[in-house]
C-alpha cells in the first residue's frame, strides 16, 4: 500500500507524474493546499474522494459568499461607490469652475470702476464747490476699495483650489474602489454557486428603498438613483399647492 | 519691467491651471500656455516658446518629477526654469525635487505673493521696484 501523499500547496501547475499526483492535485491540474491522505491505489477510489472535496469547498463558497453578501457588494454596492466618487469628482469640478466664471466676469468690472475713478478724480482743482469736493474724495476712496476687492476676488480664486486638493484625494480612492470592484468580481466568477445574473437583473428590495427614501438619501446621483426627481424649485411649490400647501 | 514670460502651466486638473492662469494675469503675466499632462508638456516645450514651466507633481501618467527629470534630460531645454507647485509635502519629495533640479517648490495651498516671490526670483526683470534681491523666501 502506497504511503499516504501529502503535498504542500505550491500554487502552480502539478509537475509530477499523473498516476501518483492525482490525489493530491484539484481537477484542473493546479496544486491544491495540503490534503488529507487518500488510501488505496485503485482508480475509482481516488475520484470519489476529490467529489466530496470539491463539493465541500463549493459549499463553503457559498456560504462564504451568502454570508458576506458578496454578490450585493460585488454587483451594487460596491459600483455605485464608484460613480459617487465619480460624481463627486464632477460636482466639485462643475461647482469650482462656476466661482471661477464669476469672478473673471467680475475682476473687469472692478478694474474698470477703477480706471474711471482715477481718470475723474485728476481733474480737481483749486476752489471747488463742497459737494465736489466730497465727490472727490469719493473717487479717491473708489481707488482703495477696488484694490481691496480685487484681492478678495483674488482670495476667492486661490479658495477654488480646494477641488484639486479633495479631487486628488478622491481619486486616490476611486484608484482603490476600482481595484475592489474587479476583485470582487472575479471571486463571484470563481466562486460556483447559482447561475450568475446579469448585471442589470439587480433584486429590487422595495421596502428597503422605502426606508432609505425616508431616511434621506443624499443628492441624486445618476446612473445609480432611481425615482423620479423634481426639476426644480418651480416643481416643488407645484407639488405642495397640490396638497393645499 | 518685462513680464512677456511665456509661462507654460502643467496640471491634470482644470480647475488648478485656471486658478493660476488668473492669479498670473493679476500679476502682470499674460502670455499663459496650458498642459494637462507631462506628455503634451514636453511636446510644447520643443516648440522653443517657454520660458518658465510650472508644473505639478501627482498627475496621471507622468508624475511632475519625471517632466522635470525629463526636461533637465533635454539638449534643447535642459536648463529651463522649473517650479513646482504641488501638494506634495514631505521632505523627502522636496529634497527629489531639488536633486532633480527644480528652480523652486511651492506647496499647495499657495499665496500670491509667494507665486509672485518664486517667479520673481529666477527672472529679476520682471520684477516691479529696482531688480535687486535673488534670496529665495
Amino acid at each position: 500500500m502506497t504511503p499516504p501523499v501529502e503535498r504542500p500547496g505550491s500554487g502552480g501547475p502539478c509537475a509530477g507524474d499523473s498516476r501518483r499526483d492525482v490525489r493530491g492535485c484539484a481537477p484542473d491540474g493546479s496544486c491544491a493546499a495540503v490534503l488529507p491522505p487518500l488510501a488505496g491505489p485503485s482508480v475509482a477510489e481516488p475520484r470519489v474522494g476529490l467529489r466530496e472535496i470539491t463539493d465541500d469547498l463549493a459549499g463553503a463558497l457559498s456560504r462564504f459568499r451568502s454570508e458576506t453578501r458578496l454578490d450585493e457588494l460585488a454587483r451594487e454596492n460596491v459600483p455605485d461607490a464608484r460613480l459617487r466618487l465619480e460624481h463627486v469628482l464632477q460636482l466639485t469640478d462643475a461647482a469650482a469652475h462656476r466661482t471661477l466664471d464669476l469672478v473673471e466676469q467680475a475682476y473687469p468690472i472692478a478694474e474698470r470702476i477703477a480706471r474711471r475713478a482715477t481718470e475723474l478724480a485728476g481733474r480737481h482743482r483749486p476752489g471747488m464747490a463742497a459737494a465736489d469736493v466730497e465727490v472727490e474724495a469719493f473717487l479717491e476712496e473708489i481707488s482703495t476699495d477696488v484694490d481691496r476687492v480685487r484681492a478678495q476676488l483674488s482670495e476667492v480664486l486661490l479658495a477654488q483650489g480646494y477641488q484639486d486638493l479633495t479631487g486628488q484625494i478622491i481619486r486616490g480612492i476611486l484608484g482603490l474602489v476600482t481595484v475592489v470592484e474587479s476583485t470582487l468580481k472575479r471571486l463571484i466568477v470563481l466562486s460556483p454557486v447559482e447561475a450568475n445574473q446579469g448585471l442589470d437583473g439587480r433584486p429590487v428590495d422595495l421596502e428597503a428603498r422605502h426606508a432609505a427614501m425616508l431616511a434621506g438619501c443624499g443628492p441624486d446621483v445618476p446612473q445609480i438613483d432611481a425615482g423620479p426627481v423634481v426639476g426644480g424649485q418651480g416643481d416643488a411649490d407645484a407639488l405642495l399647492r397640490e396638497f393645499g400647501r | 519691467m518685462n513680464r512677456n514670460i511665456n509661462i507654460l502651466v502643467v496640471d491634470d486638473f482644470s480647475t488648478m491651471r485656471r486658478i493660476i492662469r488668473n492669479i498670473l494675469r493679476e500679476l502682470g503675466y499674460h502670455n499663459i500656455l496650458e498642459a494637462a499632462d507631462g506628455a503634451t508638456a514636453l511636446s510644447m516645450l520643443s516648440t522653443g516658446t517657454v520660458d518658465l514651466l510650472v508644473t505639478d507633481w501627482n498627475m496621471p501618467g507622468m508624475p511632475g518629477l519625471e517632466l522635470l527629470k525629463r526636461v533637465r534630460e533635454s539638449s534643447d531645454y535642459g536648463s529651463m526654469p522649473v517650479l513646482m507647485l504641488t501638494a506634495e509635502a514631505k521632505r523627502e519629495q522636496i529634497v527629489e525635487a531639488a536633486r532633480a533640479g527644480a528652480n523652486g517648490y511651492i506647496i499647495k495651498p499657495f499665496t500670491t505673493a509667494t507665486l509672485k516671490s518664486k517667479i520673481e526670483a529666477l527672472f529679476p526683470d520682471s520684477s516691479e521696484g529696482p531688480s535687486a534681491a535673488v534670496g529665495v523666501s
